[in-house]
């Protein structure tokens, strides 16, 4: 999902994330950075 | 008037399964107590230096009759609440930590709620918000507008533990 903000001044930020079913949230890339799911886990 | 013993009994039911239904959870955003991500990356600037950043729901919290999971990864100042329901899910409150007093937080109110995935979740979906963010700092009131439009653009498999799993950006 790409979404896109606008900051006002003409500035827009885009940010990168990937969701998959199942585990929710596993990429992410912005200008800045990028990360990626390397372990989930659902018990306490 | 005096309730009859059934309907007492279905009221009972209805309470009970209520107080233990589980809240709504999407496949491609599941939530619960205690869920815990660990991911790696790099910063762009600094690409050679292995980022790594653990995620997890450390509790539950109530805002005006909502209850919000609390999502943490405190090695990178990321805090934020969020719920969902069968449309959407929402985010409504941003944490940070206070400069300098790193052990008070600051908490931004994002009005209405940020729908930050649309359920359920496919390729073309669009759509687009204006945001009001007030942070509280007593005596000033901090507000700003943001504008952001959400586009799911695109399908791929993604390998996790060794299992092909879809996902979408």
């Amino acid at each position: 999902m790409r979404m896109v903000r606008d900051e006002g001044n003409n500035k827009t930020r885009t940010e990168d994330n990937w969701f998959a079913d199942g585990i929710g949230f596993v990429r992410g890339e912005t200008p800045e950075y990028f990360i990626e799911l390397k372990d989930f886990i659902k018990e306490k | 008037m005096k309730k009859h013993p059934a309907t007492i009994s279905v009221m009972a039911a209805i309470t009970i399964l209520f107080a233990f239904a589980p809240a709504f959870s999407s496949d491609f955003f599941p939530v619960g107590d205690g869920y815990t991500w660990t991911y790696e990356g790099y910063m762009k600037n600094t690409p050679q230096k292995k980022l790594v950043v653990t995620a997890s729901i450390i509790k539950r919290e109530k805002i005006a009759g909502q209850e919000y999971y609390y999502y943490s990864a405190p090695s990178v100042d990321v805090r934020f609440l969020v719920r969902l329901d069968e449309n959407f899910g929402y985010m409504k409150v941003l944490k940070y930590p206070f400069p300098v007093l790193k052990f008070v937080t600051l908490d931004v109110y994002l009005t209405p709620e940020i729908q930050f995935i649309k359920l359920p979740y496919k390729v073309g979906d669009a759509w687009e918000q204006k945001i009001n963010a007030e942070a509280n700092l007593t005596p000033f009131k901090m507000n700003q507008e943001i504008k952001v439009k959400f586009t799911v653009m695109d399908s791929e498999k993604f390998v996790f533990k060794g299992k092909d799993t879809r996902s979408s950006t």
